[in-house]
């Protein structure tokens, strides 16, 4: 199935333009990836999907329906969990409390459902149950990052999209979170991911996207974009 | 000494019904994230429902009370969200403010026309008594002022920690798109936010009105001012230290009466909020524990 | 872009409403204007002969003392229609604007201001408060229109200007009276507790109280003071009563009712005595047996009983929905007041009657009123009678009448 469909995007900030035609697709158990330079308009993608941005242009499917004027929080109901640049857990409430609003994006889970859920999160992430009662605030950058792709896993979504989880870490950390990435496609979800490490990214993507500029520039199978010659000198040869 | 612990007793009193209006203010800022002026008009407001309720019922009821004054600025709040609130969310924050000042003096003036300027009394809500412990005098309404304000206050704390949608509040005032990013509807929950801090600020207003026996339409400004003072000593968005605020501020008051004069009330009260803040710019509040 | 004009929009609509809220709570905010303007006036006010004489009515229709503002008008409304019914003043018709002061003195002296700049208006009633008639008094000697103040008692009123008036005598008259009639003579006390409103007035009867209690060797325990923006009396109450005098004596006037009901609430059994509004029936109306026993001297007895004010008194209730206070009753007398100086200057064959022409037989008018004889003394003030009355059953009952002690 097609999880989702993005048509001819288009989307300006005032006189800036962010996107222009753009066009994605995601097919349901894939990890896609959206890479490109700061300020192609990733983020914007993502935030046009959630409609927390106005739309010039274009059209949204999810799961076949289209979500083009929806609002934001019935978006998320339908399934599909945004976990955005900069973690944004909420600092005065505890990983608990972090993880319980988690299941506010599914209405069908049952108080009694919770407990379950939050026990799968603190299996995945061991270093969460130790801080399960302390405020999102004090955890480390590493700590926050999992707590926000936790949060988003608790409401149990068909798509999960993730604005640039590496950002600010340290490499091993990227590393596991990688390997989490890999293990959330194998429980049956799709992923959608933003990220400035191109080289990971591409990786573990079966497709990926280039954006440059606001416009699509290169798409083709990751291992592909891995090797592919304006790729490497634009986006892999920075790499450290 | 008798004389002194009565004074205690009466900033208590007078301390928790600041503490409610402070609450209440604190869970506007905190959840809708603007500062409001309107808070006095519907403190009074709800007196002024409460008053009605036992007219037209033909006696006094205490819980009908309660009810009548909550539901009442309940629905002002409902008014104040849509006119100030809810289009100017994106829009600079003084437009927001500058609003609610319009909609306070609208209201102010409104009542005066509609409810009449005059005092009206409000007597024998509940049968008074004084009671007498030792070097201690308390009256049963005192008692039921001070009790009001605390079972208010345990059952917001229960719903803010205990259920799931007073947690989501909670995240709606600390982080307003990451609320939205995880399916919390941020504009009807913000007003609902807001509805519920007029709710307790209406009830707070029956609690003046009781406890002072009068109610008319300009009484609300100065109780707008100290609620918002007694919240800013709080931090402005915690609800717990908005409710040391208030307490704070009545006790302050009614000791700096006792060694002074009436007419200094209000210094007092000022003055104290001047001093916290150059001493802690961030009121009671602790410095970490807020955005990253 | 379209979100952006609606926010321009609704911002704009939001401003205008505020302008106008403002305004409208502030009324009659005029220009300052030359004062030299005040002579041009005078030389056309010098040539009225219009068939009507228009009023101009000042007094606090909002806030705290709105209740006596409100009470002016209607007052006036009353003596106005009764006096055009019988045709007029000596065959002028009388009518009348008022304006709300909101007991504030600058925005009483605006109202002052444009009614004296105003060639419409002849007279002025108003305003309620001293500290509002002493900066208008200096308002109408400058553009010299007469105003006569149905209540302001401070004692600099009187004298204060040629062209000023008061229909109330002045606290050092009333207040060594109160003193010595009531507190010693009536209630036998030996110790008192006060607590007063913060203004001129009160401050200027604390004054007077002190000075008499001490001359009648009263001991005064407690004298505490508090704005009259105050609601909450308990501290005030708790201070007063812990030095367990024999009377606390209230000096205040909207706030009676509310005193009464929180000395009440809170235990404390001392007999009360009040200074400033007289036997009003809101105090009785307001407190229900909290107010059994307090004691007052008050100029006139206004209760349906007395059938020289039942009239006045139905039509009042009829037209302000609430009962009329000594101080409605003294505006109303204040229009007849003005009615009879101009039907003496007519008798005196005159035949304009200007401000002058008013102010002058204002002097010399007479007027036997539903509560005894109006006249101005020489300063333009008044000595008024009293007598002393005490709450029983939620009714004002006369202890001692007009002249029990002469």
């Amino acid at each position: 199935m097609e999880m989702l469909k993005v048509q001819n995007l288009s989307v300006n900030y005032g006189y800036i333009t962010a996107l222009t035609n753009a066009s994605i697709e995601v097919d349901q158990g894939e990890i896609i990836t959206l890479i490109g330079s700061n300020g192609a308009g990733k983020t914007t993608m993502l935030m046009s999907i959630s409609n927390l941005v106005q739309k010039n242009q274009g059209q949204i499917f999810f799961k076949e329906k289209n979500i083009s004027r929806m609002p934001s929080h019935k978006i998320v109901k339908n399934g599909l969990c945004h976990v955005p640049e900069g973690r944004k857990i909420f600092p005065a409430l505890t990983v608990y409390e972090n993880l319980w609003l988690g299941t506010i994006g599914n209405q069908n889970i049952k108080k009694k459902d919770v407990q379950e859920l939050v026990e799968k999160q603190y299996d995945l992430f061991p270093r969460l149950k130790e801080r399960r009662n302390q405020g999102g605030g004090s955890l480390s950058g590493g700590e926050q990052q999992m707590l926000a792709i936790a949060r988003g896993l608790m409401m149990d979504p068909d798509l999960i999209m993730l604005d640039e989880p590496s950002l600010g870490l340290a490499p091993i950390v990227v590393e596991e979170i990688f390997e989490l990435i890999l293990k959330i496609r194998d429980t049956g979800k799709t992923v959608l991911l933003i990220e400035q490490n191109a080289a990971m990214a591409l990786s573990i993507a079966d497709r990926g996207y280039v954006l440059q500029n606001g416009r699509i520039a290169l798409q083709g199978k990751g291992i592909e974009l891995l090797h592919n010659e304006d790729v490497k000198r634009l986006y892999l040869g920075a790499d450290d | 000494m008798q004389y002194f612990i009565s004074q205690i007793v009466n900033g208590l009193c007078q301390g928790s019904i600041y503490a409610l209006m402070a609450i209440g203010y604190s869970v506007i800022v905190g959840v809708v994230g603007f500062v409001t002026f309107t808070h006095g008009e519907v403190i009074i407001m709800g007196a002024f429902a409460a008053y009605y309720a036992f007219e037209f019922v033909g006696s006094m009821n205490l819980p009908l009370g309660i009810l009548a004054a909550f539901v009442a600025s309940w629905l002002v709040g409902i008014f104040v969200y849509k006119v100030c609130y809810e289009r100017f969310f994106k829009a600079p924050r003084h437009i927001a403010l500058i609003c609610t000042i319009a909609v306070s003096i609208l209201l102010k003036n409104l009542m005066q026309i509609v409810f009449g300027a005059a005092r009206k009394p409000m007597i024998n809500v509940i049968d008074n008594k004084i009671y007498t412990m030792g070097p201690v005098q308390i009256s049963r309404l005192q008692i039921v002022i001070i009790l009001t304000v605390v079972v208010l206050s345990l059952l917001l704390l229960f719903i803010f920690k205990k259920t799931r949608w007073g947690v989501s509040l909670r995240a709606i005032s600390q982080d307003k798109s990451a609320a939205a990013l995880i399916g919390i509807n941020v504009k009807r929950d913000a007003m609902v936010g807001n509805c519920i801090g007029s709710g307790l600020a209406g009830v707070a207003g029956l609690l003046i009105a009781m406890s002072y026996a009068i109610l008319y339409p300009s009484m609300g400004s100065t109780f707008g001012m100290k609620a918002f003072t007694a919240s800013v000593l709080g931090g402005l968005t915690s609800v717990p230290l908005a409710a040391v605020g208030g307490m704070c501020i009545g006790l302050v008051e009614n000791i700096g009466i006792t060694v002074t004069s009436a007419t200094y009330r209000d210094i007092f009260a000022f003055v104290f909020l001047i001093i916290i803040l150059l001493i802690r710019p961030q009121g009671f509040a602790s410095k970490k524990g807020g955005r990253p | 872009m379209k979100k952006q004009t609606m926010k321009r929009v609704v911002a704009l609509a939001a401003a205008i409403s505020m302008v106008i809220g403002l305004t409208a709570c502030s009324n009659g905010g005029g220009d300052a204007k030359d004062t030299t303007k005040a002579a041009d006036n005078k030389e056309q006010q010098e040539s009225n002969t219009t068939g009507e004489i228009n009023i101009g009515v000042v007094g606090p229709m909002t806030g705290a003392n709105a209740e006596d503002g409100i009470g002016f008008k209607v007052a006036v409304g009353i003596a106005v229609d009764e006096i055009n019914a019988a045709g007029g003043a000596a065959g002028y018709k009388l009518t009348y604007d008022s304006n709300d002061s909101a007991s504030d003195a600058n925005q009483s002296a605006d109202i002052v201001r444009q009614y004296a700049e105003n060639d419409k208006y002849s007279v002025i009633i108003g305003d309620f408060t001293t500290s509002c008639c002493v900066v208008d008094a200096e308002i109408v000697d400058k553009y010299q229109i007469p105003m006569i103040t149905p209540t302001a008692s401070g004692s600099q009123l009187p004298g204060i200007s040629d062209w000023f008036f008061s229909m109330s005598h002045t606290q050092e008259y009333e207040s060594p009276w109160a003193a010595e009639h009531v507190t010693k003579d009536y209630l036998g006390a030996k110790s008192v507790g006060i607590m007063y409103l913060n203004t001129d007035w009160g401050t200027q009867v604390d004054g007077f109280l002190l000075k008499a209690y001490e001359e009648l060797g009263i001991e005064v325990l407690a004298n505490e003071s508090y704005l009259d923006t105050e609601t909450n009396f308990s501290s005030i109450v708790s201070k007063l009563s812990s030095e367990k005098p024999d009377v606390i004596v209230v000096v205040d006037q909207s706030n009676a009712a509310t005193i009464i009901n929180q000395i009440r609430s809170a235990g404390v059994e001392t007999q009360i005595q009040l200074l400033g509004p007289g036997a009003a029936v809101q105090i009785v109306d307001q407190t229900g047996d909290n107010s059994e026993g307090v004691v007052t001297n008050t100029a006139s007895l206004l209760t349906y009983d007395n059938e020289k004010v039942s009239g006045f008194m139905k039509t009042f209730y009829e037209q302000a929905g609430f009962d009329a206070a000594d101080h409605a009753i003294c505006a109303y007398n204040t229009v007849y007041m003005i009615a009879t100086a101009i039907e003496n200057a007519v008798a005196d064959g005159k035949t304009e009657i200007n401000r002058t022409v008013i102010k002058d037989y204002l002097e010399t008018a007479e007027f036997d009123s539903p509560i005894g004889l109006v006249k101005f003394n020489e300063l333009h003030g008044s000595n008024r009678d009293m007598l002393i009355v005490a709450v029983e059953n939620g009714e004002y009952v006369v202890k001692c009448d007009y002249g029990y002690f002469d």
